[in-house]
């Protein structure tokens, strides 16, 4: 018992311990669950970057003010402020941007002295004057809006409003650049060219077109880029027509060929860009599958691959079912035929995918997959399985069929409540064959057997002795039990003893006898 | 009954409900397919996505994912490059591990900085959720506006015609670990995914694998950028989870998976039934003898 309850405790331990060791976390997660993690709008950071905003727009450099400015919507702001720094990065949008634009309008004007379109030059100047003028009511406006910032947000609008003076004086003295301009001689160059509007990865493309210099005729450098990436680089002269190859990897989607040529002495450059869209082409594949297969053999898998109905030739196929794989390639026909190798496992029959991948060569193509189910049979494992349950039932059999024998060979103790208890030749009770004072005893043990025998319907068998009678017939007797215990150690000690038997003990084994038929008779009235 | 066969049923009944117990329990790895929690790839990487155990016998042409927390092996490494030479598409997701091991060996200046990337306004929730705002035209962002990080850090040494995305200009790289911008530290915006090519192949480098976590694909566009991912090539992407951390749980789970699949073998089979038989048929031999 102690070292039940060791083992016992030993293995609750066990049972305790192990999940805990095995179903552990691992110890550093790179990240956290978003949904638990908790919101922190940086305000700090806020005023930081929008003085990082000014600090560009002072350097001149709009544009990038300008994307902070945009970025800065994306930023998390609180509810409370997010209308008025919406409002503050408005006016500063639309300050910058009027900046920018008198700066371009400026360069414009530049360049349009350069060529003596002086009256264009004029209009372009007085365009840069009134956006001049609109900046500067809207730095007047922005003023407002960081007074109201500073009341909100404390020491942020003095430093914004100083960043901001020094672009406007880097405008007023770009006006006094016109003063000097610079004669130049100058050449356009026209670009005319056509590129189809869609293609495939790997699949040439015609470019056609033509170049115009006017002038001259000379030769120039023209390169075709598909997004950033120099794809040829071909002199021409007047009318070109060329083909280009675009790389297999080219991703499908929208890609952008560029035809740029280079500037040349006096003559100046052109770019044309054009998008081309990049796709595969669509495979469709005649597939012929068994609707049986047996494991494991072999099986036949046989189709045609096509494309708009032109078949595509030394397309790999891979022909899965289960664990195993084939690989085979299409003929010129497009035709394939594949001894496909299925795999031993433990199922004994049902439903099983079987997929087939087809992958063309040409990266033009798309690939395709195609699943079907197929019925397996597995006769090794059924005949596996049906000898382990035979077995099983053959043991079974022999051990029931032993049972039976076991108890045929044993003494039956026949019961009121067993409806057919088996048939038992009892033992025949010699009445008038004892002699002396051990015939007495026995005499008047079997008449008490005879009795009981008679009221609890158990018998006293040939191999049954008499203390198995006893206590058999004990819980069915309880008013004599005492009685006839006492009786049956007489009839032990008449038979099996060499004490000298007398008269007195053959009286009471009479008396013992008397009383059991005498309380049987009263406990069955 | 006797001890001996008490504690015999007791010991087996316990194995057996142990094993059940592991069996059953579902996984709660890092970025593994069969993790359904909030940190696994149960819904982000399912179909088409296709996991693979080893990084053997890669299918010419198609496209691998690797998040690489557990070092390689030479021969590792000499293998995702020859798959890249010769046409495959391998995408690099780390932000802590040892995916600089993978870009040194393949002669590759990039490198995953393995510092966080925070960024304090253009976020989602708090800083260490980096909002990414710059989307280059590819057709990995194709349809996608914003993507959400977490956890990050960032690409350094990326040519500008090789960036796909990029943090915004008010992110920053935390090096000294105190979660505030400081001087020294780098400004936004910074690379966070990139594509290079190399021989017939490319890499396209992630700087957060978090982006494939069941619990941040419903977040911003996270979720298209996978399936952009998926159709790169239209055979099945491979997901490499050889080089994952592998816990207590995984390894005792692949040790299950290991008997199961040695006991479905033939020869497993066969041992099963005759181990079957030699118990059914122990009583018979016995009563011979």
């Amino acid at each position: 018992m102690r070292r039940l309850s060791i083992t016992l405790a030993l293995i609750c331990l066990l049972v305790l311990t192990t999940p805990v060791l095995t179903l552990a976390q691992p110890g550093y997660t790179p990240h956290e669950d978003p949904s638990l993690a908790r919101a922190a709008p940086d305000l700090t950071a806020l005023l930081i970057y929008y003085g990082n905003t000014f600090s560009a727009a002072a350097l001149g450099k709009y544009q990038d003010a300008q994307s902070l400015l945009t970025e800065l919507a994306q930023a998390q702001i609180p509810d409370e402020l997010t209308v008025l720094a919406g409002r503050f990065s408005a006016l500063a949008s639309a300050l910058f941007g009027k900046m920018d634009r008198t700066d371009r309008l400026l360069d414009e004007a530049t360049e349009l002295a350069a060529t003596n379109q002086l009256p264009a030059a004029r209009a372009k100047l007085d365009a840069a004057a009134a956006d001049i003028q609109d900046a500067r009511s809207l730095l007047s406006d922005i003023d407002s809006a960081a007074r109201s910032m500073k009341s909100a947000l404390g020491t942020f609008a003095a430093p914004v409003l100083r960043q901001i003076e020094s672009p406007y004086t880097r405008l007023e003295q770009s006006l006094l650049r016109l003063s000097n301009l610079l004669d130049a001689s100058y050449y356009p160059t026209r670009l005319d060219a056509s590129v189809p509007e869609k293609t495939h990865p790997g699949f040439p493309i015609p470019i056609i077109g033509q170049l115009n210099s006017p002038g001259d005729d000379i030769e120039r450098t023209l390169k075709v880029f598909l997004d950033d990436t120099l794809l040829t680089e071909k002199q021409i002269k007047g009318r070109f027509n060329f083909k280009v190859v675009p790389p297999l990897d080219t991703m499908p989607g929208d890609h952008t060929i560029v035809l740029s040529v280079s500037p040349l002495d006096r003559y100046s450059g052109a770019t044309r860009e054009f998008t081309t869209v990049f796709s595969t082409l669509p495979v469709d594949a005649d597939i012929l599958t068994p609707s049986l297969v047996v494991l494991p053999w072999q099986t036949r898998v046989s189709g045609k691959v096509t494309s708009d109905r032109a078949p595509v030739p030394d397309a790999q196929i891979e022909v899965r079912l289960g664990w195993s794989t084939t690989l085979i390639r299409t003929a010129a026909d497009g035709a394939f035929s594949a001894s496909v190798n299925t795999p031993f496992n433990l199922s004994l029959a049902g439903p099983q995918e079987m997929s087939v991948t087809v992958t063309p060569t040409q990266p033009w193509y798309e690939p395709l997959q195609i699943k079907r189910e197929v019925f397996t049979i597995n006769p090794a494992n059924i005949l596996l399985i049906l000898l382990a349950v035979g077995s099983l039932g053959l043991l079974l059999y022999r051990r029931g069929r032993s049972a039976i024998l076991t108890a045929a060979a044993q003494p039956v103790v026949a019961r009121p409540a067993t409806p057919q208890p088996l048939p038992i030749t009892p033992a025949p009770i010699p009445k008038h064959e004892f002699i002396g004072f051990k015939g007495i005893i026995l005499s008047s043990y079997f008449s008490a057997v005879e009795e009981i025998g008679n009221l609890t319907g158990v018998v006293l068998g040939e191999t049954m002795t008499l203390r198995e009678f006893l206590k058999v017939t004990t819980p069915k007797i309880a008013t004599s039990a005492r009685s006839f215990t006492k009786l049956t150690a007489l009839a032990e000690l008449a038979l099996y003893s060499t004490r000298q038997l007398n008269a007195e003990t053959a009286s009471r084994a009479e008396k013992q006898a008397s009383a059991i038929r005498e309380e049987l008779r009263r406990a069955t009235s | 009954m006797q001890l001996h066969k008490v504690i015999t049923i007791t010991t087996l009944l316990v194995i057996l409900a142990l094993t059940a117990l592991v069996w059953f329990f579902p996984s709660n790895d890092d970025f593994r397919v069969e993790n359904k929690s909030w940190n696994g790839a149960s819904e982000t990487l399912s179909v088409p996505f296709r996991p693979v155990e080893s990084l053997t016998a890669l299918p010419a042409g198609s496209s691998l994912l690797i998040i690489p927390y557990v070092d390689f092996t030479a021969a590792e490494l000499q293998t995702v490059k020859d798959f890249v030479v010769q046409g495959g598409t391998l995408i690099l997701a780390d932000d802590y591990g040892y995916g600089n091991r993978v870009l040194e060996f393949l002669g590759f200046k990039a490198r995953f900085s393995g510092r966080p990337l925070l960024d304090p306004l253009v976020n989602y929730k708090n800083q260490w959720f980096p909002r990414v705002v710059h989307l280059n035209d590819s057709p990995l962002t194709e349809g996608i506006e914003n993507l959400a990080l977490n956890h990050a850090t960032a690409i350094m040494n990326v040519p500008a015609n090789e960036v796909i995305a990029q943090s915004s200009a008010f992110s920053y790289l935390d090096l000294n670990a105190n979660e505030k911008q400081e001087a020294n530290e780098p400004n936004g915006p910074h690379p966070v995914i990139s594509r290079h090519p190399l021989g017939g192949g490319q890499v396209i480098l992630v700087a957060d694998p978090s982006l494939f976590i069941n619990s941040m694909s419903g977040i911003e566009d996270n979720h298209q950028l996978t399936q952009n991912i998926a159709t790169l090539n239209t055979t099945p992407l491979l997901v490499d989870q050889s080089h994952l951390t592998p816990s207590n749980l995984h390894q005792t789970k692949d040790l299950l998976a290991s008997a199961r699949g040695s006991l479905a073998s033939p020869l497993g089979t066969l041992g099963v039934v005759a181990l079957a038989l030699s118990i059914t048929l122990l009583p018979f031999w016995r009563e011979r003898r």
